[in-house]
């Protein structure tokens, strides 16, 4: 439910006037709590099962590599763990992760690009999936097998757009905190990403979403 | 968005990397990395002599018959009642034999399941030999120290932490046993 303001009211009762930054309602409270009392190994345990996981999963997808996946999630919580003190709670602490783990996804992607043009071989290239069912709806499995093999093909920053958006459920205006970009531009990246990944997998199965 | 089309993309990115699990020990490697500081950096100076008396001593005793030390590997088989197999997922029932080789000193293997439930613990260079007893994520930990290593207590990730902590090498492999 958004939130009611009354102008009036908060005109004649200083106490309503909300404090800026305005502090972030954040479901990793206790994570915070224990940043507060100066236990940072106790909030990064909290932190890694809470967010291990899904900080794994969105770095595997984005980076489409689980060995680099598994090195930057380590990343991730090394880095946090590092800058636990200096967490402001202007976002949620889940926020803040991600916004370190894409940073770090985006980081090891220019790393292995550089080093896959110094070293590039053609003969890697998958070929295009040769299975016609021309018009045909394509089953789930089909759909997922293209969807993977089309978010290969489409920019990372894109990607990682992508999966905040729909693998991680951000709002755009978390999205925003995450990538430090604006929302609608976010919102803007994602939405022509769909029609994109929409006609790879249409070509590249034969058969129509 | 009402187009079905782009919904059922929606909702296959929702899924993408659904089945998708971070590797065994991965706190424990978090833990430890943390808990190994940076050492101090000296001033680059210090470093020309520091450097032609490394080259010196070198020069002067490298033994002729050194090996560098091997690193810690653990080799995993699956016995199935038939040839002996090489592998990372099993069946009830099998009997899993892992061995520890290489690093230096005290060697041992602990067997988990789903992380949190220690089964067996072994110590030496001898095949640590394992009856499977029910399904899960299985980690094979091999570790290896200087100095005894300490007990553990049943949680992977705590255990190799502390481990780590007290100076050993640790390296973590997978079975699946479905």
């Amino acid at each position: 439910m958004d939130a009611q303001i009354n102008t009036a009211s908060v005109a004649d009762d200083p106490s309503l006037v909300v404090p800026y930054p305005k502090p972030v309602d954040d479901p990793d409270r206790e994570v915070r709590a224990r940043i507060d009392a100066g236990d940072a190994s106790g909030a990064l345990r909290l932190l890694m099962q809470r967010h291990g996981a899904a900080i794994y999963r969105f770095c595997r997808e984005a980076l489409r590599d689980d060995a680099l996946a598994a090195d930057v999630q380590q990343q991730v919580f090394v880095e946090a763990y590092r800058d636990l003190a200096r967490f402001r709670g202007q976002s949620s602490v889940r926020t803040w992760l991600f916004g370190i783990a894409r940073h770090r996804c985006l980081d090891a992607a220019k790393g292995r690009r550089r080093w896959t043009q110094r070293f590039k071989n053609d003969a890697g290239d998958e070929p295009v999936d040769p299975r016609p069912t021309a018009g045909d709806r394509i089953d789930d499995v089909r759909l997922r097998t293209a969807l993977n093999e089309c978010l290969d093909e489409i920019g990372e920053h894109i990607r990682t757009a992508v999966l905040l958006r729909y693998q991680q459920g951000f709002s755009y205006e978390d999205m925003a905190s995450v990538c430090r970009e604006k929302a609608n531009t976010l919102q803007a990246r994602v939405l022509r990403a769909l029609p994109i990944l929409r006609r790879c997998i249409e070509t590249r199965t034969g058969g129509a979403v | 968005m009402s187009d079905p089309a782009l919904e059922r993309i929606e909702r296959a990115l929702a899924e993408a990397g659904a089945d998708q699990q971070p590797p065994p020990g991965w706190e424990a490697r978090v833990l430890a990395a943390i808990d190994a500081k940076p050492a101090r950096r000296a001033p680059w100076w210090l470093l020309v002599p520091a450097l032609a008396a490394a080259a010196a001593i070198v020069f002067l005793v490298w033994p002729r018959a050194a090996t560098p030390p091997q690193q810690l590997a653990v080799a995993i088989t699956i016995d199935r009642g038939g040839p002996l197999v090489r592998g990372t997922s099993a069946h009830v029932g099998d009997t899993l034999h892992a061995t520890a080789t290489g690093g230096d000193g005290h060697r041992a293997v602990w067997i988990y399941r789903d992380d949190r439930e220690l089964l067996a613990t072994c110590a030496g260079d001898d095949a640590c030999t394992f009856t499977i007893p029910s399904r899960g994520d299985y980690a094979i930990v091999a570790l290896a120290a200087a100095a005894p290593l300490p007990a553990p207590r049943g949680v992977l990730d705590d255990d190799v932490a502390a481990a780590a902590k007290a100076g050993a090498q640790f390296t973590i492999e997978a079975v699946a046993v479905r």
